[in-house]
C-alpha cells in the first residue's frame, strides 16, 4: 500500500533526537524570558508600592481621605444653682443610603426603623426605596433611639450629628447670654465674650471614604467630652432674673420708655444676681433689630443725675468735713456759681447733710463737692469705680467719663456732684452703691464663678475680688442711714418701701443730653440696697425716657426697685424685720394686700372667658394675659378699677382687653 | 503492508497506563495555593462592587468558587484521559472552539464594555478562553504529525491558516488582548517545534509591525498608548485606571494595609476584581506581598517549563510549552498593564482575577500539564 500520507520520507525530516533536544532548549529559553519579564515587572510593581511618586501619593490622599472638621459640643451656661440658661441640644438625623439596601430586606428594615422612630412603616419603606443615595428618615432623634438604630447594624443607615443652641427660658437674660450665629460663634453677651471657652475644639477627623464620599469605616464613638466646650457657671439667679425682668416689663407698660435696665448685685461678693433689660429678644429666634439686643447695663454710659449724690456725700463724710447733722445752706433753691446758676426743684434753706440726700438738693451736693475739692472729689469717684471699666466679662462695656481734676471748672465740679456733666454705666452705679452697702469696700462685679470642662473639672475659678476700700465702714454706714431717709415719709422715693424691710436708696432724674444740649427727655433712676442695716442686695433701676405717667426716678424706677427687692429677698429667704412689719405704714399700694386666687383665663370655644380683674395688681393682669394672644390696653397704674369687655364676656385672641388701674 | 517504520513516525508510545494520582505534586500544590489566594483576593476586591450592583457581596466570589470547582473537576478528569484520545481530539477541539466563537456573533451574544466576547446561556461564557486551549490542542497535534519538517514552508502556511480560523473571530469580537496572546501561542509552538531562527526573527518582526498597525488603525488604542507612556498626564481620563492602580499600590507600601482593607475597590479602581486585582494585592499586602505572590506564580510557571522540557515526545513538549506560555503571557500582559509597561488590555491574571470561564480553562491547562508529567514518569519508569 502507499505510504501513509502523513508519513513522509525519513530523509526530509530532522531526526527525532535533534527535534526533541532543540525543543527542550527552546522551552527553557522561553522559560527564562518569562522569568525575566515577570521578575522585572514584579520588581517594578514592588517599587510602585514602596517608593511611589509623590504625585501619586498626593492624589491618593486627596481622593481617599476626607478631612471632616468635627466641632466639639458647645458648653452650657448655667445660673448660680446650676440651672441651665443656654444649652446645646443634639439633634441627630437618621440618614439612609437606599442603594445599599436589598429589595428583599427593605420591608423588614423599614418596619424595624419605623418601630424605633415611632413612624409610619409605609412611609419609611417608601423613603428607603427612593432612587437616591441620601435620604433623611428622621430628624431630632432622641439619643436612645439613635442607639437602637445603630444597633440594627445596617450599613445603609447612618447617623448625622447636628446640634442647636437652645435657650430654655427664651428671652431670659438674653442680653447677658447673647446668642450663637449659624457658624457656631457667640454673638453678644457671654456667648461672645467667652466664645473661646465654650465653643469646644474643632478636630479634623481623618475619614476614609469611598469614591462616592461615603464613610468606609464606622468611626468609633469617641468620648464627646474630649472636644466639648466648657460650661460657664454664672452668678445669675434664674428666679431673681425673672423677677427683675417682670418688674421691667411692668415699667415698660406703665411708662413706655425707650428702654429700661435693672441690675441686682450681691453686696458681699459683687455677684451679679440679675442683669435685665427691656425691651428684650428671644435668642432662639434672633431678628434683625439690634436694639433689643443691647445690654444697657454695660453698653450705655448715661448721665447718672442725683443717684450720684451718695458718692458725693460719702466723700465729704470720709474727709471728715461734715457729719450727718452738719448744716448746709441750700440758698433757698438758687445758687450762682460763676456765671451759671444752680437750682433745686424743691427749694430749701439751711438743712442737714442728711436732708441734702433726702430731698436731693443739687446746691447742697455741689457745696459738699466744693468742700472736698476737685482733686480729692474726683479721686473718690474714681475709687468708687467710675470712668473705668469694671472688667465684667461682657462685650462692649463703656468706661464713662469723669472730668480731669486739673482742668475741671468750679461749675463742672458742682454739677458732677449731682451727676451732671459726667457719665457712668448702670453697672458702675450698681457697683458703687454696692460698695457703700458693703461697708465701703468695692467689689469687682462677678458674673462668672467658674468655667468647667465637660467632665466637671474646673478650668478657671473666679473668686470674689475686692477692688479696694473706698471709704471707712463708719462713713458707709452713715451714708446708708442718710439713704434710708430717702424712702421714708417726706423723701423722694417713698414708693421704694417694702413691708418688713428697711430700704436705703436714692432717686435720680437726669436730663438727657441730645445733640449736645439738655433736652426735656429724662432718665429716671433709682439706686439702693436692702435690708438697709445689713445689706444683702444692691439694686439699680434705670428707665430711659419714660413717656407716660411720670418721668421722675422716684415714680418710674422706685416701684420697680421695690418689686424686685421684695421678691428677691423672699426668694433668697432674707427674713423681714417683724418690728418693721407692724410699724410700717401701709406703703403706697404696689402689692396686693390680700392674697387672691390667681387669675385664670378659661377657653370657651372661640375666645377667652373674661375673669373679674377688679382689685388685681398690674403684674397679675399681665401674667394672666401673657400667652393668650390677647392685646392689652392699660391705663394708669396700681389696681384694676375697670375692664372692658366686662367679666364673663368672651374675647377671641387678637382682640383688645382694656384695663384701667388706679 | 509496508512494514517500514520510519524512525520518526508518529505513534502512541507503547507504555503502561500511568498510575492514577501520580501527579506532579509541586505543580498541584503551587496551583492550589494560587487558587485559594485568588479566592481571598476576589472576595476582598469584589464584595463592595457586588454589593452595590447585585446587593450581595458574595456574588462574584460564589461564581468564582463554582468556576474553581468545575475547573478542578475538569482538570482531574483530563489527567485520566488516555494520551491517544487527547491527540485525537486536537482537530475536533479546534472545531468546537470555532463554533463557540461563532456563537458570539449570534443573538446569544452578550456585550460588555463595548466588546462582544461572551455568550449567555444561563451563565456568561467567554468562548475565546476555550479557543486558546482549542488552538493549543490543534497545533500540538498538527505540529507533532509534522515533526522535523519545520523547514518546509507549506507546513508553516498550513499552521498559519489553521490558527487564523480561531484567532480571526477573536480579533473581530474584538478582543485585542486575547488575539495577541493567541498569536504569541502560535509563535511559541512553532518556535518549540523547531522553526528556523531566521523565520522566528521574521515572524517576530511582523508581529511587532502588526501591533503598531493595529494600534494606528483604532484610535482608542492610540489613546491607550499615549496614556500608557504617562498615565498621570490625563489621570482622570485615559490614564485613570492605571493611576488608580498606582494609587492603590502606593497606599499599600511595604507590607500593605491588610486583607479586605483596600479602598481601591470602593469605586476608585475600575475592574478591581478582574484586570487590576494585582493593584488590590499591592494595596492590601504591600510590595512584599505582591512580589512574593509573583514569585509563587513564577515557581508554578517554572514547574510547567520543567514538565514541558522533559516530556517524552514532541507532542508533550509542545503541549506543555504552549500551556505554560499561555499562563505566562496572561500574567505578563496583566502585570505589565498594572505597572504601566503595557497599554491597557482586558486580560485577567490566571487564578487571581475573577472570571469563571478563565479559571476553568486555566485549571484545565494545569490538568493537561499534569497529564504530560504523568506520561513522562510512566515512560521513565518503563525505561528503567
Amino acid at each position: 500500500m502507499t505510504a501513509d500520507r502523513r508519513v513522509l520520507p525519513a530523509e526530509s525530516r530532522e531526526p527525532r533526537v535533534t527535534v526533541l533536544a532543540r525543543a527542550e532548549r527552546r522551552i527553557k529559553l522561553m522559560g527564562f524570558v518569562f522569568l525575566l519579564a515577570i521578575g522585572a515587572m514584579g520588581a517594578r510593581g514592588a517599587m510602585l508600592c514602596m517608593v511611589p511618586q509623590q504625585a501619586i501619593i498626593d492624589r491618593g490622599e486627596v481622593q481617599r481621605f476626607d478631612q471632616v472638621p468635627q466641632q466639639g459640643k458647645r458648653g452650657d451656661i448655667v445660673d448660680r444653682h446650676g440651672r441651665r440658661l443656654a444649652v446645646t441640644v443634639d439633634m441627630p438625623s437618621v440618614i439612609a443610603d437606599p442603594a445599599l439596601i436589598n429589595e428583599e430586606d427593605r420591608h423588614q428594615l423599614a418596619v424595624k426603623i419605623a418601630d424605633i422612630l415611632e413612624a409610619d412603616p409605609g412611609e419609611v419603606e417608601e423613603r428607603l426605596a427612593r432612587k437616591s443615595r441620601y435620604v433623611r428618615i428622621g430628624t431630632k432623634v432622641h439619643p436612645d433611639k439613635v442607639r437602637r438604630i445603630r444597633a440594627l447594624g445596617s450599613r445603609a443607615i447612618t447617623i448625622e450629628e447636628n446640634s442647636l443652641r437652645y435657650y430654655p427660658d427664651k428671652s431670659l437674660a438674653s442680653q447677658v447670654l447673647g446668642f450663637v450665629n449659624s457658624a457656631g460663634d457667640g454673638r453678644g453677651g457671654l456667648e461672645a465674650y467667652l466664645n473661646a471657652d465654650m465653643k469646644g475644639t474643632t478636630t479634623l477627623l481623618q475619614r476614609r471614604r469611598d469614591r462616592h464620599g461615603y464613610d468606609v469605616d464606622r468611626p468609633a464613638d469617641a468620648d464627646w467630652r474630649t472636644h466639648a466646650g466648657h460650661t460657664v457657671h454664672t452668678t445669675l439667679d434664674r428666679s431673681i432674673q425673672r423677677i427683675t425682668e417682670r418688674a421691667l416689663a411692668g415699667v415698660m407698660e406703665r411708662h413706655e420708655p425707650l428702654s429700661a435696665t435693672a441690675i441686682v448685685v450681691d453686696v458681699e461678693t459683687g455677684d451679679l444676681i440679675a442683669v435685665a433689660n427691656a425691651p428684650t429678644f428671644n435668642p432662639n429666634q434672633v431678628g434683625g433689630d439690634p436694639e433689643p439686643r443691647r445690654n444697657h447695663a454695660v453698653q450705655d454710659a448715661i448721665e447718672p443725675g442725683s443717684v450720684f449724690k451718695p458718692f458725693t456725700v460719702a466723700a465729704a463724710l470720709e474727709e471728715g468735713l461734715v457729719n450727718e447733722r452738719t448744716l448746709i445752706d441750700c440758698e433757698g433753691g438758687r445758687w450762682p456759681v460763676g456765671r451759671a446758676r444752680i437750682r433745686d426743684d424743691h427749694p430749701h434753706g439751711v438743712i442737714t447733710a442728711t436732708e441734702v440726700i433726702k430731698y436731693s438738693s443739687n446746691i447742697g451736693s455741689g457745696k459738699l463737692a466744693m468742700m472736698v475739692g476737685a482733686e480729692k472729689f474726683i479721686g473718690y469717684l474714681r475709687d468708687f469705680g467710675f470712668a473705668a471699666r469694671t472688667g465684667v466679662p461682657l462685650p462692649g462695656e463703656r468706661r464713662g467719663v469723669l472730668r480731669s481734676p486739673d482742668r475741671i471748672k468750679p461749675i463742672e465740679l458742682v454739677t458732677t456732684a449731682f451727676g451732671q456733666g459726667t457719665t457712668a454705666t448702670p453697672l458702675q452705679l450698681a457697683m458703687g452703691i454696692a460698695a457703700i452697702a458693703n461697708d465701703g469696700v468695692r467689689m469687682r462685679p462677678r458674673l462668672v464663678t467658674r468655667v468647667e470642662d465637660a467632665h466637671g473639672v474646673p478650668e478657671d475659678i473666679f473668686p470674689p475680688v475686692e477692688v479696694q476700700r473706698v471709704v471707712s465702714a463708719k462713713t458707709a454706714q452713715a451714708v446708708a442711714r442718710m439713704m434710708i431717709t430717702v424712702t421714708e415719709a417726706g423723701g423722694t422715693a417713698t414708693r421704694a418701701q417694702i413691708p418688713g424691710y428697711q430700704v436705703a436708696g436714692k432717686t435720680g432724674t437726669a436730663q438727657k443730653v441730645k445733640d449736645g444740649k439738655y433736652s426735656s427727655d429724662r432718665i429716671g433712676s433709682f439706686v439702693g440696697f436692702v435690708p438697709a442695716k445689713d445689706p444683702v442686695l444692691a439694686i439699680v433701676v434705670v428707665v430711659d425716657e419714660p413717656t407716660k405717667g411720670s418721668r421722675y426716678g422716684g415714680i418710674v424706677a422706685a416701684p420697680a426697685f421695690a418689686e424686685i427687692a421684695e421678691q428677691a429677698l423672699r426668694e433668697l429667704g432674707v427674713p423681714p424685720d417683724p418690728a418693721l412689719m407692724k410699724e410700717a405704714p401701709p406703703p403706697l399700694p404696689t402689692e396686693p394686700v390680700a392674697e387672691l386666687a390667681p387669675i385664670e383665663l378659661t377657653w370657651e370655644g372661640v375666645g377667652w372667658r373674661m375673669p373679674d380683674l377688679t382689685g388685681r395688681p398690674f403684674r397679675e393682669v399681665l401674667a394672666a394675659v401673657q400667652g393668650s394672644g390677647l392685646r392689652l390696653e392699660l391705663e394708669g397704674g396700681g389696681f384694676v378699677v375697670a375692664q372692658q369687655p366686662a367679666p364673663g364676656a368672651s374675647l377671641p385672641p387678637g382682640q383688645t382687653l382694656r384695663v384701667v388701674f388706679q | 503492508m509496508s512494514a517500514v517504520i520510519a524512525p520518526n513516525e508518529v505513534r502512541a508510545p507503547a507504555i503502561p497506563r500511568p498510575r492514577l494520582g501520580a501527579w506532579d505534586w509541586p505543580l498541584v500544590l503551587l496551583t492550589a495555593v494560587l487558587v485559594v489566594f485568588g479566592l481571598f483576593m476576589i472576595l476582598s476586591a469584589s464584595s463592595s462592587h457586588a454589593d452595590a450592583v447585585y446587593g450581595d457581596s458574595l456574588t462574584f466570589f460564589n461564581r468564582q468558587v463554582a468556576g474553581v470547582l468545575l475547573g478542578v473537576g475538569v482538570s482531574i478528569g483530563v489527567t485520566v484521559v488516555p494520551w491517544r484520545w487527547l491527540r485525537a481530539v486536537g482537530y475536533p477541539a479546534a472545531g468546537l472552539s470555532f463554533l463557540g466563537l461563532m456563537l458570539v456573533f449570534t443573538p446569544l451574544a452578550y456585550t460588555a464594555n463595548g466588546a462582544t466576547r461572551w455568550i449567555h446561556v444561563g451563565v456568561n461564557i467567554q468562548p475565546s478562553e476555550f479557543a486558546k486551549v482549542g488552538l493549543i490542542l490543534m497545533l500540538a497535534t498538527f505540529l507533532q504529525r509534522n515533526e522535523g519538517r519545520m523547514r518546509d514552508w507549506t507546513i508553516l502556511v498550513t499552521a498559519g491558516v489553521l490558527s487564523l480560523g480561531l484567532i480571526g473571530p477573536v480579533f473581530i469580537e474584538p478582543d485585542f488582548g486575547t488575539t495577541v496572546v493567541m498569536s504569541g501561542l502560535v509563535g511559541v509552538m512553532l518556535f518549540v517545534a523547531g522553526l528556523r531562527w531566521r523565520w522566528v526573527m521574521g515572524l517576530g518582526g511582523l508581529g511587532v509591525l502588526a501591533l503598531f498597525g493595529l494600534a494606528i488603525l483604532e484610535p482608542y488604542r492610540i489613546v491607550r498608548l499615549t496614556s500608557f507612556t504617562d498615565p498621570l498626564a490625563d489621570g482622570s481620563g485615559s490614564g485613570y485606571q492605571v493611576v488608580q492602580g498606582w494609587i492603590a499600590l502606593a497606599s499599600g507600601g511595604t507590607f500593605g494595609n491588610g486583607l479586605a482593607t483596600g479602598l481601591a475597590q470602593r469605586g476608585f479602581l475600575p475592574e478591581a476584581h478582574t484586570d487590576f486585582i494585582l493593584a488590590v494585592v499591592g494595596e492590601e499586602l504591600g510590595g512584599v506581598g505582591l512580589f512574593v505572590f509573583l514569585m509563587i506564580y513564577l515557581a508554578m510557571l517554572w514547574r510547567g517549563v520543567t514538565i514541558a522540557s522533559r516530556a517524552v515526545d514532541l507532542y508533550g513538549r509542545l503541549l506543555g510549552a504552549a500551556l505554560t506560555a499561555m499562563l505566562a503571557a496572561q500574567a505578563i500582559i496583566n502585570l505589565g498593564v498594572v505597572v504601566g509597561w503595557v497599554p491597557a488590555k482586558g486580560l485577567v491574571f490566571p487564578f487571581l482575577s475573577y472570571g469563571a470561564s478563565a479559571v476553568v480553562v486555566h485549571l484545565f491547562s494545569v490538568g493537561l500539564l499534569l497529564r504530560v508529567s504523568m506520561e513522562t514518569r510512566a515512560h521513565d519508569a518503563q525505561e528503567g
